[in-house]
């Protein structure tokens, strides 16, 4: 196969801009691709697929020499890639990556994080404990949900099917996942967020509709946004590192590109992640 | 071969020849920096091989090739994010697509993404630039690509602007603090230079000015926008004698974080400090107490930029005949400021 030469540039794929765990990433990713000598192209999807799919053929008229990507929340599947890996332009999927993925991924432990965050609710006393997340069809949230599950069936803590709540993970997807819960009876007295963002406003909405937290409903969310840290009290929350992520995706990619590393399959990286406790899930007993 | 069933594409002319996709690229465009012998070779094998020539042609097909360029100044900031979004929402709708270069605080960065974006033919171009000069912008309008800046008013033939005015957005935030009774106001900025957050400074030192309140180099701080800098900023400003009783921070990030360690200190805001933020980020609602801020209509001027640079494109509307675009911001009074309600 005769090598292309480089053009010099990285094409990055991600889903939106709005958030600190991608710009995180992206930060990661220019560190890299700038110490080996590559200029970062950057497209976002806003969650469309047709978006990712056009901003896909972009990239590849444009030239570019590999690509960084992470889904958005409606692709299925991975054909508006395909022609990547005719070109022999190597991806390297972070965060939200395909199921049946024949590229490298670079992700944490979705479900065992969802299995600690549910975990610790229940050590702080919660029976009824619901999940506010998005699209199940995204590993991402359904590895999380699947985590929370396991977790229940562990500890013998029955899960009912009113606590499982879907939205988008936008400012309105707080406010909605609020308006659910007040409705639920009775109200649930753990709740698992899989965004911060999303979390620190249905907590807002509750608390205005005269719900403390974490007295009454005990809250971790996920990312480790810095809006956690900033609102009162503290959310409870999953590390989710971007920086990281995207230092790794990148370094994956080059190993490709400079052909330190020859790919043979699919590989997958899974970093660190941890549960960060705070004010937000922990009740006071008596 | 691919080439019967699938549009021909650089690479497959690239592979063909040896030779890089860049440069592939760049001899179908007539770039002068590709010898002329080299085009032709390319042009004739790209010809042999049922290349479409009007690849690059501004008439669409089925899918859209035209591309918008951005190129921000600092991507991880207040106003980047929502600039984006606007310009991304434009684009969409008008069948563009958007790929964004960060130049990350550099001028050597935003001169090498101006070139790469040149050389990379972008349709269209949207900056925010750094201070200093704009001559590596140049090629674009001398080539006919439509270019429009964002917070910077300069603009030669061939470009335009969209800003807002960034001094009256300081002094709207500090007669407001004045109003509250405030006189020790500190100002807390990434910098005060030849940029959007100088004009602010100046804004908030013309208010001082206007209500006969004399400005102090002590109140003005400048910190990067980061969590820890932010910290150490209002460790700083609870350091100086007499303490100040109010603060206007150039970002909402930075103003939530002062307000955390003043509450840490057991100090009340806004009573005993009152506190303005600047961009109306999602957290000025969901802390407590809540942030009054300056809602910086940074979404707006990313969708006119874009609708700006469209219609040029699609023939409805020269760029040239567009004149600098000033959008305003406005004061969002909330609790972190109220004293006298």
């Amino acid at each position: 196969m005769p090598s292309l030469k480089r053009s010099g540039t990285i094409g990055v794929i991600v889903h939106r801009l709005d958030s600190h765990f991608i710009t995180s990433a992206l930060n990661g990713i220019e560190s890299v691709a700038a110490s080996g000598g590559y200029e970062i192209i950057i497209t976002t999807s806003q969650e469309n697929a047709v978006t990712e799919a056009s901003n896909a053929r972009m990239l590849l008229k444009r030239g570019v020499d590999g690509v960084i990507a992470s889904l958005s929340a409606q692709t299925k599947g991975l054909s508006h890639f395909e022609d990547f890996a005719m070109y022999q332009v190597p991806i390297v999927y972070f965060d939200r990556v395909a199921a049946t993925n024949k590229s490298d991924s670079v992700v944490i432990d979705n479900t065992r994080c969802g299995f600690l965050a549910t975990e610790h609710l229940i050590r702080q006393g919660c029976r009824r404990i619901a999940i506010v997340t998005s699209n199940l069809e995204r590993n991402v949230y359904s590895q999380r949900y699947a985590g929370l599950r396991s977790a229940l069936l562990k500890y013998d803590v029955p899960f009912a099917q009113d606590c499982l709540i879907v939205g988008d993970i936008d400012h309105e997807a707080g406010i909605e996942a609020a308006r659910r819960i007040l409705k639920m009876w009775p109200l649930p007295d753990g709740l698992f967020i899989t965004n911060d963002l999303v979390a620190a406003i249905c907590v807002n909405t509750l608390r205005e509709a005269g719900i403390r937290v974490p007295e009454d409903i005990a809250v971790v969310g996920f990312n480790n946004d810095p809006v956690g840290r900033l609102i009162s009290p503290m959310l409870t929350t999953i590390d989710y590192n971007g920086f990281e992520m995207g230092k790794a995706a990148a370094m994956r990619l080059l190993n490709q590109l400079s052909g330190k590393t020859v790919f043979m399959g699919a590989r997958m990286k899974v970093l660190e992640s941890e549960l960060i406790i705070r004010g937000s899930s922990q009740r006071l007993f008596g | 071969m691919m080439e019967n069933s699938k549009e021909v594409t650089i690479y497959d002319i690239a592979q063909r020849l040896d030779l890089s996709p860049s440069t592939v690229s760049k001899a179908l465009n007539d770039d002068p920096t590709i010898s002329k012998k080299t085009r032709k070779r390319i042009t004739e094998t790209a010809a042999g091989m049922g290349y479409r020539s009007n690849f690059f042609a501004k008439n669409l097909r089925q899918q859209s090739t035209l591309t918008i360029g951005v190129i921000v100044h600092e991507l991880n900031s207040g106003f980047t994010t929502p600039v984006l979004s606007g310009i991304e929402g434009a684009a969409s709708e008008g069948g563009y697509g958007m790929i964004v270069a960060d130049s990350a605080g550099s001028r050597e960065k935003e001169v090498d993404n101006a070139r790469s974006f040149f050389q990379r033919r972008v349709d269209g171009v949207i900056a925010v630039p750094g201070a200093g000069s704009l001559e590596h912008f140049r090629p674009f309008t001398d080539r006919g690509v439509p270019l429009v800046f964002l917070d910077r008013a300069d603009s030669f033939a061939g470009s335009t602007s969209v800003v807002a005015d960034n001094v009256a957005c300081g002094m709207m935030a500090t007669l407001h603090l004045i109003e509250q009774g405030c006189r020790r106001i500190v100002h807390l900025t990434p910098g005060a230079g030849d940029n959007v957050y100088g004009q602010r400074y100046e804004g908030y030192w013309k208010a001082l000015a206007r209500k006969k309140i004399a400005a102090e180099k002590s109140l003005l701080i400048i910190a990067e926008p980061t969590e820890e800098a932010s910290e150490a900023a209002a460790r700083k400003i609870l350091a100086l004698t007499p303490v100040p009783d109010a603060v206007f921070a150039a970002n909402d990030m930075a103003a939530a974080v002062c307000i955390r360690v003043f509450q840490e200190r057991g100090l009340r805001v806004p009573q005993d400090i009152a506190v303005v933020g600047f961009g109306n980020e999602i957290i000025g609602k969901l802390m407590r107490p809540t942030l009054t801020t300056i809602n910086y209509p940074a979404k707006e001027m990313g969708d006119t930029a874009a609708r700006i640079l469209i219609n040029h494109l699609q023939g409805n509307g020269e760029i040239d005949k567009v004149t600098t675009t000033s959008m305003r911001a406005e004061l969002v009074v909330r609790q972190s400021s109220l004293r006298k309600g």
